[in-house]
């Protein structure tokens, strides 16, 4: 509330005053993700949004800077730096008027200060910020000794987030990716089956391979066990014969090999 | 049943679709453009003292700035000096000093110095109060800049509004900002105003409209380096001012900076040589024929000789009168003067040091002269660049360098910028290359197929046609000439087998399919590119027919021609494959919009008029629209008006949002395939999709309320209303509506958090909230939007993702079938980039505030975050700096998988997006090699286990 009467205040002075816009500097270093901030193109810049939706845009100047000369309004604004191959953090900057320097009723431009500068991290609240990187100054008039205090010149050193990977690499061949491939995997467990099998009933005890052998008649991949085993359908009702039919082969056809 | 989830978590896992290494630059195009270069703006420059090669420096009408290397024609850099390339940009102007490394540019209230060699800024200086500049000129510089001298540059500004003052201003070459400023309270806004420098003055010219005579010409003498005036003169100069390129004065900058004034019909050019108050005249003999223009010509170093050259015009002839001034007296000496030809000419003046050249280009012929004597120092034949289109290379403006070496040899190189707005560079005859800076006016696009136009389809359709017994004749005749290939076809595919993948756009074409990109620009040409490549096949301009104010307002392809639509209602076709013109009607009913229906015999244009009524455009093709056709317009209030057209039009509804105003309709495209009525869920259910092929999306604004209203076009009734407050109307505003989707971004400061930021909003619309429910509208059969079930509204199921950077020109991919999951396309405005954002990430079902369950995540559904990270490998500009993008479109390819993708506006970017990858060819990865050497080393295995198998075969006998 007393957010918005400022503001409220704030707009009205600034509605019969002329403004003297705050400045602000970005000042790219190297950093660890960019070594050498000469390398950024020329095509990089930086747009600061003002609450009412006027955009202040600044291109990259040779000493690795970008200078915004007159941020005329006041309240929160929204920092974005673009480049092409890095990406860089955005920041949230608030400005009031400085309505004391100007006076009330007087004729002076109000200074336009900067009092809260701090990191804006995606996909949170517009007050979960980082730290307020207006520098702290012990304040005379203030007795809790510490606060903020607002500048009409502001440098922040822009945090660069991470370099931008645009390509993919293709994946190099290796049997491994064979092998991983589900097709595959089902084909390796069934040749398992099919080697593994009669390994397995041989060494089994006869009371076992009987109940075995009559579990499988009833049990539904009876079909494709015999069917890996090269047995055919026992009976073309029972069941769909899927080998069968990929090779062609018919029904009245398959009844005519009994007798061939 | 197992098996279907296995496969559906396999395909939702199936990475999205990012750019390979070796796709880069290889899929896509570029044309990186300035827009056309403004002659007083474009120059040869060295980036800095120490270097031998210049640079081509220009500054373009559409306030771009950028450097080009003359040897290729490739950007070195560029800077968009309004934010957004934007057409008839305000008056720019760009100066260069000499060897100082840098070059400045005033546009609007700014002036700033940019590095010449790579294009960062050095310094800005922004001008007081509400003006705009109107010259800037460089200020000679006395001694070298290793000296420590810095160039200074001296500008003009204007007031925006009556009652300002027009001040000429001294601005420090090294940043420090105004040295010293003259402010002139007398001069209108009307008046012509300009300055020229000398090596010691300041000339400041006015020509204001007097009381009873035509104009007065005041000049105002300032010494150039403490700006205090030094004298006042009027010459009599009362007419108009012939210098090349607008301005009121010739040759700034040199020793002599002359006014020279004329007027129809250019028999007598009136001289002043600035400082001196004796005017000098000249008569010009006009060879029989009207004088239609005189243009001056004059080198621009300070230590170049005072000559110069008058570029005289007439209807069929174009020769140059060349002049020296005697600067102690002011007199002026005609020195010779060089032929008429028919040929249009265009003369470039350079200097070399002291010495003066003179170039002509003409479409056949350039030649260099010098200052002193009309012998020509070189003169070579225009070749035309190999492989290059032979459209008209007639010049209107030329910039040009000179090079002597050994005092003999001569060299030219010369920009040539010619009417249909290419930037050509030859070296002395040799075309270098060609850059067609007229793509950046691109304002309509339509693909046109070449199978449309293929002789096989052509000849398919005559057969159809025939009686059988002659059709059967062609057939057979046709195939026998078919066999005649086959040789040729044979030993392709043996070469396509053995040799290494090719990744040539001819290839990519037979795979795609070829389309060509027909764009309509707003200089009133039509133009023709690869859909593949991005080459230009041909350019055109529109028929004289079609009246100067008149623009192009709808493109329509059909059998291999193209129709053009503009808006004093007149038609011309093209012919789609060579660009030649078949025939233009001319309209008798002006059109704001137009649209094609579907009728009988031929589709029926509908002509809406500036009050928004659709009429049937009787005057152009008399032909009845098929009945239930839906159209909406925009009347003059704003209200938006549904029309149901057929053999009557009839207004059917009145939509008025309440409150604000209809920004932009958006309907679902043309094409757009459905392949699947329902989501299948990961318990087997199914979510039915809710369909109408007439829905559209308004979008309305009013008051920092942005309202979007889902709507049924045949009966105007609302689906859906959402709303959003704070949205800032400075920024983009799209919408897109495909499938049972529709999506929209915005920029908004919150009114209650002041935050800002960028939002991205998505709405699946679902018959119901149940699975394997269809709701009201399951007993239907047949629907009628009028019927009782017509206000059956869908479920809407929304997400809103906050974007790190605003987004604009919202478009969907298509593909044939629709089966392929779609991506959407967007342009980031800030990052330079165009992006393709999958749409599974952008599914409105993501679980929120938890992981999603088991059947979510086999459906591929993964956990909603607000923030919708755009990851750099969905860029499909990739590392390319594609700028002031305004409208993008996408076509299907003959692959089910890919989707050809173009952005236009002022850059031009095409590339091929596979949102689920390709899955229908063969990729990269493909290596014929290996499936060879598998097949080797099977039979290898099969010969190594045959003994074994005998073997085996044998005990089996005998066992």
């Amino acid at each position: 509330m007393h957010r918005t009467m400022l503001l409220l205040v704030a707009s009205f002075s600034l509605l019969f005053n002329p403004v003297l816009g705050a400045q602000l500097v970005l000042r790219i270093q190297p950093s660890q993700i960019l070594a050498n901030p000469n390398s950024l193109p020329p095509s990089t810049h930086a747009s600061i949004t003002a609450p009412n939706g006027v955009v202040f845009r600044s291109s990259l100047r040779k000493d690795n800077s970008i200078v915004f000369d007159d941020m005329s309004t006041a309240g929160s604004h929204l920092l974005n730096i673009y480049t092409r191959d890095y990406t860089f953090a955005s920041y949230r900057i608030d400005t009031k008027p400085d309505l004391a320097a100007a006076g009330a009723g007087s004729n002076d431009a109000v200074p336009i200060l900067i009092e809260f500068v701090a990191q804006l991290f995606p996909g949170t609240q517009w007050s979960d910020t980082g730290a307020n990187l207006v520098r702290s100054q012990p304040d005379s008039r203030s007795s809790t000794g510490q606060s903020p205090r607002p500048q009409s010149t502001f440098t922040i050193v822009p945090k660069v987030l991470a370099a931008k990977q645009f390509y993919e690499q293709r994946p190099a061949f290796s049997p491994l990716t064979l092998l991983k491939n589900p097709m595959i995997l089902l084909a390796i467990v069934a040749l398992g089956f099919t080697f593994g099998m009669p390994k397995l009933m041989e060494s089994m005890d006869p009371e076992m391979r009987a109940e075995y052998e009559e579990m499988q008649k009833k049990g539904p991949t009876a079909a494709l066990g015999r069917a890996m085993n090269g047995q055919g359908p026992s009976s073309s009702s029972e069941s769909f014969d899927l080998a069968g039919y990929l090779a062609g082969q018919k029904k009245d056809a398959s009844d005519m090999r009994g007798k061939r | 049943m197992r098996w279907h989830g296995i496969f559906s978590v396999a395909l939702s896992v199936i990475p999205v679709q990012s750019l390979f290494v070796d796709e880069a630059y290889n899929i896509d195009f570029h044309h990186a453009l300035l827009g056309i270069p403004q002659p007083h703006s474009t120059f040869f420059h060295k980036p800095d003292a120490s270097s031998n090669a210049a640079l081509l420096y220009s500054l373009s009408d559409k306030a771009v700035l950028g450097a080009l290397n003359p040897r290729d024609g490739s950007l070195v850099w560029r800077q968009s000096l309004a934010s957004q390339p934007t057409v008839n940009a305000t008056t720019s102007f760009l100066v260069a000093g000499e060897g100082d490394g840098k070059v400045t540019t005033a546009v609007g209230k700014e002036v700033a110095t940019w590095d010449a060699s790579d294009g960062k800024l050095v310094w800005k200086y922004t001008a007081r109060g509400e003006v705009k500049a109107v010259d800037l000129q460089a200020v000679p510089v006395l001694g070298s800049s290793t000296d420590g001298a810095v160039q200074d540059v001296i500008l003009l500004t204007q007031p925006l509004q009556e009652g300002g003052s027009y001040v000429v201003s001294r601005i420090g070459g090294d940043g420090s900002g105004e040295r010293w400023r003259h402010e002139d309270v007398d001069t209108k806004l009307d008046a012509q105003v300009g300055i020229a420098t000398s090596l010691k003055h300041l000339f400041y010219i006015t020509k204001s409209a007097g009381l009873l005579s035509g104009q007065r010409t005041k000049v105002v003498v300032f010494d150039i380096i403490t700006g205090k005036q030094l004298k006042e003169y009027s010459p009599a100069l009362d007419s108009e001012t012939v210098a090349v390129d607008g301005r009121l004065a010739s040759a700034s900058g040199s020793e002599a900076p002359l006014l020279i004034t004329s007027e129809t019909p250019y028999k007598t050019i009136k001289f002043n040589l600035l400082g001196n108050n004796k005017v000098s005249t000249i008569t010009l003999d006009d060879k029989g024929e009207d004088i239609v223009s005189v243009s001056a010509h004059s080198a621009l170093g300070t230590t170049a000789e005072s000559h110069f050259l008058l570029h005289v015009r007439t209807a069929t002839k174009n020769w140059a009168e060349v002049y020296h001034i005697n600067t102690a007296t002011g007199d002026f000496k005609r020195a010779y003067s060089l032929p008429a030809i028919k040929d249009a000419s265009a003369f470039a003046a350079s200097n070399n040091g002291k010495n003066v050249f003179f170039s002509r280009a003409t479409s056949t012929e350039v030649s260099v002269y010098s200052s002193q004597s009309h012998g020509h120092l070189g003169r070579w034949p225009r070749n035309v660049l190999a492989g290059s289109r032979t459209s008209s290379t007639d010049p209107i403006y030329a910039i040009a360098e000179v090079a002597i070496r050994d005092n003999t040899n001569t060299a030219v190189r010369t920009a040539i910028i010619s009417p249909e707005g290419s930037l050509y560079l030859v070296r002395n005859g040799d075309t270098q290359w060609v850059r067609a800076e007229m793509l950046a006016y691109a304002e309509l696009a339509a693909w046109f197929d070449y199978a449309q136009v293929t002789p096989l389809a052509q000849e398919l359709s005559a057969e159809v046609s025939v009686d059988p017994a002659t059709a059967y004749i062609n057939r057979v005749y046709r195939h026998a000439k078919e066999l005649m290939h086959l040789p040729n076809y044979l030993v392709k595919l043996a070469q396509g087998a053995f040799g290494p993948a090719e990744d040539k756009p001819s290839v990519r074409e037979d795979l795609l399919g070829s389309r060509s990109l027909i764009l309509a620009t707003s200089r009133k040409q039509i133009v023709s590119l690869s859909g593949i490549s991005g080459a230009i096949q041909w350019d055109a301009d529109l028929p004289s027919a079609i009246s100067d104010g008149a623009a192009v307002r709808s493109l329509a392809i059909s059998e291999g021609r193209v129709t053009i639509y503009t808006s004093d209602g007149s038609v011309s076709v093209l012919n789609a494959t060579t660009g030649g013109v078949i025939e233009t009607k001319t309209g008798t009913i002006p059109a704001a919009r137009i649209i094609e229906l579907p009728g009988t015999p031929a589709s029926t244009l509908l002509k809406v008029n500036e009050e928004g009524i659709p009429q049937v455009a009787v005057d152009l093709a008399p032909s009845v629209p098929l009945e239930g056709n839906v159209v909406m317009t925009q009347d003059q209030t704003g209200n938006l008006v549904g029309w149901t057209v057929g053999t009557t039009v009839r207004k059917t509804w009145t939509f008025t949002p309440t409150p604000g105003k209809i920004v932009a309709v958006t309907t679902r495209p043309e094409q757009d395939p459905i392949a699947s009525i329902g989501k299948v869920l990961g318990d087997r259910s199914v979510l039915y999709k809710y369909f109408t092929p007439n829905m559209a999306v308004l979008t309305t604004m009013s008051n920092e309320i942005l309202t979007m209203y889902l709507i049924d076009a045949v009966t105007g009734a609302v689906l859906h209303t959402s709303s959003h407050a704070g949205v800032l109307d400075s920024f983009p505003i799209s919408a897109v509506l495909s499938e049972n989707w529709y999506a929209y971004t915005f920029t908004s400061s919150n009114p209650e958090t002041n935050a800002l930021s960028t939002q991205l909003i998505i709405s699946e619309l679902y018959e119901s909230d149940v699975p394997n429910d269809r709701g009201q509208l399951s007993a239907q059969t047949n629907y009628s939007s009028f019927g009782p079930d017509g206000n059956v509204k869908p479920h809407v199921v929304s997400a809103a993702f906050t974007l790190a950077e605003p987004m604009s020109h919202l478009t969907v991919t298509q593909t044939a079938q629709g089966i392929t999951s779609r991506s959407l396309l967007a342009y980031l405005p800030g990052s330079h980039a165009m992006i393709a954002i999958p749409r599974h990430v952008l599914d409105a079902r993501r679980p929120i505030d938890r992981d999603p369950t088991s059947s979510e995540a086999e459906e591929g559904l993964f956990r909603y975050t607000p923030e919708l990270s755009l990851d750099p490998k969905t860029f499909l500009s990739h590392a390319r700096d594609v700028v002031g993008i305004s409208h993008i479109s996408a076509v299907p390819t003959l692959l089910e998988s890919t989707s050809t993708v173009f952005g236009f506006g002022h850059d031009i970017f095409g590339t091929q997006v596979a949102p689920s990858q390709t899955f229908d060819v063969l990729g990269k990865n493909f290596s014929k090699f290996q499936l060879l050497a598998t097949v080797v080393a099977l039979y290898l295995g099969v010969l190594a286990l045959r003994p074994l198998v005998r073997r085996n075969v044998v005990k089996r006998g005998w066992l």
